[in-house]
């Protein structure tokens, strides 16, 4: 499931829109840069407090964050 | 604000190196004490025994540096763990477990060394394998 799956985000779509970087959006949330980045390249997959509080950061829902690959 | 932002990643990589250090120093003392009880002979050749000061006069002081630097980013409020490096530590302690199994399998073939030797081995393949695990989950893209 997981690897037919992968999980696609548009964190850095969302980011650039919000004229913020890795850092000041790894400040809103409470992680570290290095884990916006990991999440940013599908390295890392959040879970769902992560995700949560991605999406207000950035001012979207979840599921217009986060997607499916099959669903593109 | 960015000034801040920058000492702290200034002290980030601060405390990654002092760590890789102190990992990576502490594993060569250990092996060397180690080899010294493979030995089993009195006294400590001199490149040992320069190997065993240099990497203690090593991990010290990057142990100590590692600790004021997390103590100076949790003073700046800058986040040192989360969820991510909570994952990261639980899948290189799993790297590491693995390290430890492997470095067993010389004494299934009749490998002769003492439990002391054994023992410290072990500790540094864990270290070794832990730091080298997580340096690898760590990358970024």
């Amino acid at each position: 499931m997981g690897a037919a799956h992968p999980l696609r985000n548009r964190i850095k779509v969302e980011r650039a829109r919000h004229d913020l970087t890795q850092e000041q959006l790894a400040d809103l949330v409470g992680v570290t840069r290095k884990t916006i980045n990991t999440v940013e390249t599908g390295k890392f997959v959040p879970s769902t407090v992560l995700a949560l509080k991605l999406a207000r950061a950035l001012h979207t829902r979840v599921e217009e964050l986060f997607y499916l690959a099959d669903e593109e | 604000m960015a000034s801040a932002s920058l000492a702290s990643a200034r002290t980030r990589r601060l405390f990654d190196v002092a760590l890789f250090v102190w990992g990576a120093a502490a594993a060569v003392n250990l092996a060397a004490t180690g080899a010294n009880d493979a030995r089993q002979s009195a006294g400590w050749p001199y490149w040992l025994e320069l190997v065993y000061l240099c990497s203690f006069l090593l991990a010290v002081p990057a142990l100590a540096v590692a600790a004021w630097a997390k103590r100076r980013l949790k003073r700046h409020g800058a986040v040192v763990e989360d969820e991510r490096t909570v994952d990261t530590h639980l899948r290189s302690l799993a790297a590491a477990l693995a390290g430890v199994l492997a470095v067993q399998l010389p004494y299934f073939f009749q490998v002769e060394t003492p439990s002391a030797a054994q023992a410290k081995f072990t500790v540094a393949a864990a270290l070794v394998v832990y730091g080298a695990a997580r340096l690898w989950f760590n990358r970024e893209a």
